[in-house]
């Protein structure tokens, strides 16, 4: 039984690992519904014990750079030492890691409602806004912006590796028009575009953002062109390990080669990061649900989180906890 | 006006893209001309003269962008309407000879190109390419052949996969490459040394015109504080740019984008060939002449097509300089 759920987590993780679930808050809740189940299947505090942490672990390396996963695993992990520290009925401890696994996901929904909500009113009437990958945030707030009656159009890069961009044309493409064309064209295409909006993998300590790869040059030619680049990213997408100087490690991914390449597999390196870095420079603001922020101001946001100088505890040393509450 | 078999091969070939960069492109055509020459059956000189412009003309409808191929088939076309002859056989011999010059000359002038590039790739660079370019590939093989110890980096190329050919050439040779996505080029940029790219449209100004990707990986490279060479044959600069053409972009059919996936009627596509790179963000172009500043184009114009300048002046607007 336990085993069934490892295996399935495993699966998810690798599924994650190569970039295959689009969406970061896609991502989040099928992670923290897994770990979710996995603690309603056990039925002992040793099995809890020895597996929690490897299940969690493997979830997070999956994704080292989301920062919503460590943020949102750190939080169920707390919850359950609390738990674990005021009762050892599992039954007890399954409902409330399950409630919280709930309640997480309607604060994910609802901090993105807002961001939307707030970025929606930066689009105008008759807009060109260029967006990438794909993102339910970003849909989020166009398609409020068009409930609102202003009439915009989307441009789109395929945004490979993955073509997450096609994927995310077609579904915007049932809110309004869209122009698709391959990542190369972006600068082609710069000056028909108003604003640039993308969503955030996370947001580090100095307000750089890390996302699919692509952002950062979307990002260059944007600021080149003198066009609004914009991050929605609510602040649960802020990395806290950045502040104690911890690097954001970038997933790598493998090519995979078309038919006409099928002959160089094997015998040439082909790879690329998944994510890749924009500097602030280039971010006119991050809109978050607390409000558009300047990159330089994410401090400020962190402040108030996670205190100054800023407390964060470390799902390790969350693991040692619960193998001392659990003895 | 009949167009052989052959002739109608070539630029089907040129337009499907079978024949693409623009060295190639140029060396088609030429061969296009001269195939045409020796096949024509009429017996005047003064028929063979318009057959050989209509078939050039046809030549040259097949692409829009790269000005090697209008630059080709003028170069033998000039050469057939100055010749004061009306003797049909030499007529013929004037096209036949004036193709094969271009295309001895186009073949050593790529050649040229890497001995004279590749004095500036270092022993231990790292150096970037987007498409498939036979000049900026001659730079690299050339160094590489010289003894550098060099490690490319190579774009895929969307829609149509050219980097697959730069890195099969690579593999051939010996070179080690790494294949990345275009959306990466910004990614990579910190650990490349050198990039260098080809050119199908040289401008009076020194604009290149190049592959969809060229100008933002220009603009990384320029941000990077990473040297970026064009590498480009004289026949590339475009001479009707000195006198206000505008180049236009071609865009090519959706198709190649999203070849067999089924894409809603409400998504535009939009396939946009070539882009237009700033001369600001070029360090040089190296020609078969020399490495010269993107400001100097207007030198290479002077030099090699003041005849085609003149000629259209004269021609087209009853101007006459000299």
């Amino acid at each position: 039984m336990i085993n069934n759920i490892l295996c399935e987590i495993g699966r998810l993780a690798d599924k994650i690992k190569r970039g295959k679930i689009f969406s970061s808050t896609d991502v989040v809740i099928s992670s923290i519904r897994s770990i979710g189940k996995l603690v309603s299947k056990v039925r002992d505090d040793e099995t809890l014990k020895n597996i929690y942490p490897i299940a969690v672990r493997e979830l997070i390396q999956s994704r080292q750079t989301s920062a919503l996963l460590l943020n949102s695993l750190r939080e169920l992990t707390k919850t359950l030492v609390d738990s674990l520290e005021e009762t050892r009925d599992l039954r007890e401890i399954s409902t409330r890691i399950n409630l919280k696994v709930h309640e997480i996901e309607k604060s994910i929904r609802d901090k993105n409602r807002t961001v939307a909500k707030i970025a929606s009113n930066r689009i105008l009437d008759g807009d060109t806004i260029l967006v990438n990958s794909y993102s339910t945030v970003v849909y989020e707030a166009i398609s409020y912006a068009i409930s609102e009656g202003k009439k915009l159009s989307v441009y789109i890069p395929e945004s490979r590796p993955g073509n997450e961009g096609v994927f995310f044309a077609r579904k915007l493409a049932k809110l309004t028009n869209v122009t698709l064309f391959v990542d190369s064209a972006v600068r082609h295409f710069m000056k028909d575009v108003d604003k640039v909006f993308t969503s955030a993998e996370a947001i580090a300590a100095n307000g750089a953002l890390i996302n699919k790869v692509g952002t950062s040059i979307i990002a260059l030619v944007a600021h080149e062109a003198r066009v609004r680049f914009f991050s929605l990213a609510a602040t649960t997408k802020f990395y806290p390990e950045t502040f104690l100087g911890e690097l954001v490690e970038l997933n790598r991914i493998s090519l995979k080669l078309e038919e006409e390449g099928r002959d160089l597999e094997g015998k040439i390196d082909a790879y690329s990061p998944l994510f890749d870095v924009t500097p602030p420079e280039y971010i006119d603001a991050i809109i978050t649900e607390k409000g558009l922020i300047a990159p330089q101001a994410v401090v400020i946001i962190i402040q108030e989180l996670y205190g100054w100088p800023p407390k964060i505890p470390s799902l390790e040393s969350e693991f040692i906890k619960l193998q001392e509450v659990i003895g | 006006m009949k167009i052989l078999y052959e002739v109608s091969r070539i630029a089907e070939d040129i337009r499907t893209m079978r024949i693409r960069g623009a060295g190639r492109i140029a060396r088609a055509a030429a061969l296009g001309l001269k195939i045409a020459a020796e096949k024509f059956e009429g017996k005047d000189g003064e028929e063979f003269r318009r057959y050989i412009k209509d078939v050039a003309e046809y030549l040259r409808s097949t692409r829009p962008t790269a000005v090697s191929l209008p630059n080709a088939l003028t170069f033998i076309v000039h050469r057939l309407m100055i010749s004061p002859s009306e003797d049909l056989e030499e007529l013929r011999s004037t096209v036949v000879k004036s193709a094969e010059e271009f295309i001895e000359y186009s073949k050593k002038a790529t050649e040229n190109i890497g001995k004279i590039g590749a004095k500036r790739i270092e022993d231990g660079d790292k150096v970037l390419t987007h498409c498939n370019s036979s000049a900026a590939l001659s730079v690299i093989i050339h160094a590489f052949k010289e003894g550098k110890d060099i490690k490319v980096y190579n774009t895929e190329t969307r829609p149509k996969f050219q980097g697959y050919i730069t890195a099969r050439k690579l593999l051939n040779i010996g070179i080690k490459t790494t294949l990345i996505p275009d959306s990466s080029v910004r990614a990579f940029m910190k650990k490349i040394d050198k990039v260098i790219v080809g050119a199908d449209t040289v401008a009076a100004n020194g604009v290149v015109v190049n592959k969809i990707g060229t100008s933002q990986i220009a603009l990384a490279a320029k941000e990077a504080n990473v040297d970026f060479y064009v590498a480009a044959e004289t026949y590339k600069f475009s001479p009707m740019t000195v006198l206000g053409e505008y180049i236009v972009i071609e865009e090519r059919s959706p198709k190649e984008i999203v070849r067999n996936m089924k894409i809603p009627e409400n998504i535009n596509i939009r396939n946009p060939a070539f882009d237009v790179t700033p001369a600001e963000y070029i360090d040089a172009i190296i020609t078969e002449m020399g490495i010269i500043p993107p400001q100097a184009a207007i030198l290479i114009l002077k030099e090699h097509y003041g005849w085609a300048i003149r000629d259209y002046l004269i021609r087209e607007l009853s101007i006459d300089e000299a």
